[in-house]
């Protein structure tokens, strides 16, 4: 699995993803959560060369959020997906991950901003 | 009197609706444009109806008969391309046939519903919604059996089973044999044709779900239609193909196989869904 994992002012951010799907979820959360820092206040996911999220990829993420929250002892850690495609953009509203996630559209506002609570 | 209807061939801005069937038979709460068009040139004195399709005439024909549910003689002639209104004039309306309707109603291109504005349903996929949003309140006909209005806005057809935790929110079209479980939303501006399925906690909302199609638990169906797996965003214009079952998907059994009753699926579905989104991710070591 190819992608780029850097840590940058509290900030992870992660691109060059091509696919989360059944065949990569797992490494792509391992990859992930074995890059979270105890300072980190937000995971940055770029996802503009996706093609492919399935069920499984919805999940790692959602997986890597609660890692994240529990390593913090805290709700409500930012996880932002930054350029999804139109249809992943779908696929991550029809799971209604929109709610859970900060999402920000190519050269568009975020679609909803969750506040990390305190 | 004699008519003459011309099926749409592929659209290109509504692809994705012609895969399950042609244009002309895709229902449209319930019945197809078609149908529509068939009882609309009756009521107009019709008698005998050319139907002219390019794509899957068989399927056409099978929607139709001979068009004896419609007290009518029809007829369907496949071409090799669709054909404008002008050229079917002219190629089938010949001196010695019986008296056509006069025009309009004469050769009628089915990408518009009758009686409603003539903007073509069938040049997008907003289109197509607006034009299914616009029949909605004028669909409640007497020959629709069993549909009812449960609340101003909120019409349901024969056999719907609907949890009573579930919210249906005015205007909303739900077709018969629908099933509702609890704590859905349904609404507004949602239509759910015949034998659609909405899982528990699901919300639809402007959008539009086709005929046997499962909507998983805890969705969020918005400004789309949902057909099988295909689920079309009618504002962005774009589609996506789902491959999770457990999400979005098709109820329709093989060709050949009977169709088991709609609540027997839902195991088979639901057995896919606690698996896929929770399992095989490991806790890694937290930092040191």
């Amino acid at each position: 699995m190819i992608m780029d994992i850097n840590h940058q002012n509290g900030i992870l951010s992660v691109t060059g993803i091509r696919e989360l799907s059944a065949t990569n979820a797992h490494r792509f959360h391992s990859a992930v959560a074995t890059a979270l820092l105890s300072d980190l206040q937000a995971i940055e996911i770029d996802l503009a060369h996706t093609q492919v999220v399935d069920g499984a990829g919805l999940g790692a993420l959602v997986s890597l959020y609660e890692t994240a929250n529990r390593q913090r002892n805290k709700i409500g850690f930012a996880i932002r997906l930054t350029n999804p495609s139109p249809s992943v953009l779908q696929i991550i509203e029809l799971a209604r991950l929109h709610h859970l996630f900060e999402v920000t559209p190519p050269d568009r506002s975020p679609a909803r901003t969750h506040p990390p609570s305190t | 009197m004699k008519a003459l209807l011309i099926c749409p061939d592929e659209r290109a801005g509504v692809t994705a609706l012609a895969e399950y069937a042609p244009l002309a038979i895709v229902p449209i709460l319930g019945k197809s444009l078609l149908a529509y068009w068939l009882e609309h040139l009756v009521a107009l004195g019709a008698k005998e109806i050319q139907i002219l399709a390019v794509d899957r005439p068989h399927h056409v024909r099978a929607e139709v008969g001979n068009g004896a549910r419609w007290g009518v003689r029809v007829s369907v002639q496949s071409e090799k391309r669709e054909l404008t209104p002008e050229e079917a004039r002219s190629k089938h309306q010949t001196k010695h046939q019986p008296p056509w309707l006069p025009a309009p109603h004469d050769v009628v291109l089915l990408d518009h519903l009758p009686g409603l504005p003539t903007a073509s349903l069938t040049s997008s996929y907003a289109d197509w919604f607006a034009g299914t949003l616009a029949l909605m309140p004028h669909a409640c006909t007497p020959d629709r059996i069993g549909v009812r209005e449960l609340s101003p806005g909120v019409r349901v057809g024969l056999r719907v089973q609907v949890a009573a935790s579930a919210k249906l929110i005015a205007p909303c079209w739900i077709g018969e044999h629908a099933l509702i479980e609890a704590g859905a939303v349904i609404g507004p501006n949602a239509v759910l044709e015949r034998e659609a399925f909405v899982a528990r906690g699901a919300h639809v909302s402007s959008s539009v779900i086709g005929a046997r199609t499962f909507v998983g638990e805890f969705t969020e169906v918005r400004n789309s239609i949902a057909w099988g797996h295909t689920l079309v965003n009618w504002e962005r214009d774009s589609c996506l193909k789902v491959t999770d079952a457990f999400l979005l998907c098709s109820l329709e059994t093989p060709r050949g196989r009977p169709a088991p009753a709609i609540k027997s699926e839902l195991p088979r579905v639901r057995e896919q869904v606690g698996p896929l989104l929770t399992s095989g991710f490991g806790e890694s070591e937290p930092p040191r």
